[in-house]
């Protein structure tokens, strides 16, 4: 017997997406139903992956190599899951086709899975940039526009403040006493 | 005779109009600057002038007290080499120019004629980093020296070496910089005679000029935090270590002055840009002279090629001889540009008050501390005929005096100088 149990989703992050599967046992739902939430799953986490390669170039911009590691690590993860999901999808599609309802509720259980995780992998994407945010980053720029109308030179420059008078007295008659 | 006046008078006036006015002036949007051969990612210039020039007062030779004037013709040679990246800075320059006393006003001047020399570097590394690193060093030949109280005409032989660290954390708006820099003179004199000189007194005896050469080192550290673009908040320690290489205790007090200045400095309009610094110093050597010290200075920017600054600074600053004085200097400095800034005025002139902090312990100077007045004048306008040619002409005076010693001529004088100079450069 194959349980699936759901995952946490991360705040706001389903609000669009149709709900994730709840905890049933696969061999319980309907062949029909099978094929429908596995083309949603697969749909929900297509859209993740897209989600996640956003945040990917958002922490490129940044130039913060911390979040880009972070967000890359997630996105590699999300990639893995959904190639899985596809392939189970296929296999889920054959096995209904031919009756064979062992198979069929195996791969169903997979793609179940596969949303569950990228679920979380997504939510942990947007911790990555997120939380990263209210640290200290030393990469971060602060530009100061100077106005054009203020002269080129550097007035706030002073130089080294041993400063040296020279002088320069005429020499003596080479007659004198 | 009225309207010939008031004619050539109009046509002097039309020339001048004619000549702001004219194309190949107003062809050119700014200065020509010189091409020089490329090294590298920097260019290499190379630099030829000659320059005539009057001075009333170039010895004493028909008497003790006499101003004997003299021309003097100033071939100079030299080269300068500049590269600047983001993240390098590199500026070289050398001149050599040999002083031709012509004698036709005073023949005995002649023996006056010399080789004079200046040599520049100035590096800085990883310019666009956190630290960078600055080397650099100045050498000079010359009759002009940093030591004020001497009082007959000398060669000093000077160089200064510097090594700079700045700091930039973060944005680059604060900036620490520990700074060392290691400066040597060395005296002689440019004749042998002696006129009006105690016996004994190394300031003015060319016999003993050599005893006041010294070594000068000085550890600094200046912070400062740029709070607006165009405006810092500094804060400047430094220490000057002075010792000299062959005199006594009694010849040279040696001199350990610390210095402490903290002010800002920086645009206060688009237009008015100030300094205002203040703060002390004190000599731990013989004379233990304290001293506030500052600069306070405001500059009037009409635009990047003309400013007029006014400003008054105090300094405690180490001197063979007495150890250790004060130096009150006021100034006004200026700079005009014209016709798109191809003739340049330019202006200095200057007051300083000296004042010794020890009466010298060398005999024929008496108890009393020494005082000398200086004023100093230059004015001239340099005209920018082409990329690598120039005229300019300067006059400048210089008066000193000093009460306490109204009868040595080498510190009680007043000189009259006039120059012209024609300056070829590639």
């Amino acid at each position: 017997m194959v349980l699936v149990v759901t995952g946490v989703a991360a705040l706001g992050l389903a609000q669009n997406n149709p709900p994730p599967p709840q905890a049933v046992e696969a061999s319980k739902v309907p062949d029909s139903e099978k094929l429908r939430v596995s083309s949603d799953s697969l749909s929900v986490m297509r859209v993740a992956l897209k989600d996640v390669l956003q945040k990917l170039e958002e922490a490129r911009q940044t130039k913060d190599v911390v979040k880009l590691t972070c967000v890359n690590e997630k996105l590699t993860q999300i990639k893995g899951l959904l190639r899985i999901s596809e392939q189970s999808d296929v296999a889920l599609q054959e096995s209904v086709a031919r009756k064979e309802s062992q198979t069929a509720d195996h791969e169903f259980t997979k793609v179940t899975i596969a949303r569950q995780k990228v679920d979380q992998l997504r939510a942990e994407a947007e911790q990555c940039m997120g939380q990263l945010a209210f640290r200290a980053d030393e990469n971060a720029t602060v530009e100061v526009e100077t106005p054009d109308y203020l002269p080129k030179n550097d007035p706030s420059y002073v130089g080294p403040i041993a400063r040296t008078v020279e002088t320069r007295s005429p020499p003596a008659s080479p007659t004198g006493p | 005779m009225r309207s010939g006046a008031l004619s050539i008078a109009m046509s002097c006036v039309a020339v001048a109009v004619s000549l702001v006015g004219s194309p190949a002036l107003a062809q050119s949007s700014a200065v020509p600057a010189p091409v020089g051969f490329k090294v590298g990612d920097g260019r290499l210039h190379l630099l030829g002038e000659i320059d005539t020039r009057f001075d009333s007062l170039v010895g004493r030779f028909s008497s003790a007290t006499a101003s004997d004037p003299e021309l003097i013709f100033v071939p100079r040679l030299g080269g300068s080499f500049g590269l600047e990246t983001p993240s390098t800075l590199v500026k070289f320059n050398a001149n050599a120019e040999y002083l031709i006393f012509s004698g036709l006003l005073t023949p005995q001047s002649r023996q006056l004629s010399r080789l004079q020399a200046l040599v520049g570097l100035e590096t800085e590394f990883n310019r666009d980093g956190a630290v960078s690193v600055q080397i650099g060093d100045n050498f000079t030949r010359s009759d002009r020296t940093q030591n004020a109280a001497a009082g007959i005409g000398i060669i000093s032989l000077f160089n200064a070496l510097y090594l700079a660290v700045p700091i930039r954390p973060g944005g680059r708006a604060l900036e620490f910089t520990p700074r060392i820099t290691w400066g040597v003179e060395f005296f002689e004199p440019l004749l042998t005679g002696l006129t009006s000189c105690p016996a004994g007194d190394v300031t003015c005896n060319p016999a003993l000029l050599s005893t006041m050469s010294y070594s000068n080192l000085n550890f600094a550290l200046s912070s400062r935090y740029k709070f607006l673009p165009k405006t810092s908040a500094l804060l400047d320690i430094n220490f000057d270590y002075r010792t000299y290489w062959n005199a006594t205790a009694t010849t040279n007090p040696p001199a350990n002055i610390l210095r402490g200045r903290l002010g800002l400095a920086g645009l206060i309009t688009p237009r008015f840009s100030a300094t205002l610094l203040a703060g002390a110093a004190y000599d731990f050597g013989v004379t233990r002279a304290i001293a506030p010290i500052g600069q306070a200075e405001l500059t009037y920017l009409v635009g990047d090629s003309t400013s007029v600054s006014i400003g008054y600074t105090r300094d405690l600053l180490p001197v063979p001889a007495f150890g250790a004085f004060a130096n009150d200097r006021g100034y006004l400095n200026a700079r005009l540009g014209f016709l798109q800034d191809r003739l340049q005025l330019n202006g200095t002139a200057a007051v300083d008050y000296f004042t010794f902090f020890q009466a010298s312990m060398m005999p024929g100077l008496g108890t009393s501390a020494r005082q000398d007045l200086l004023i100093s004048l230059n004015v001239g306008p340099t005209f920018v005929v082409t990329s690598w040619f120039l005229i300019g002409a300067t006059y400048g005076l210089g008066y000193r005096t000093s009460p306490q010693q109204v009868a040595q001529t080498g510190i009680n004088f007043i000189r009259h100088e006039a120059n012209l100079r024609l300056t070829f450069r590639y």
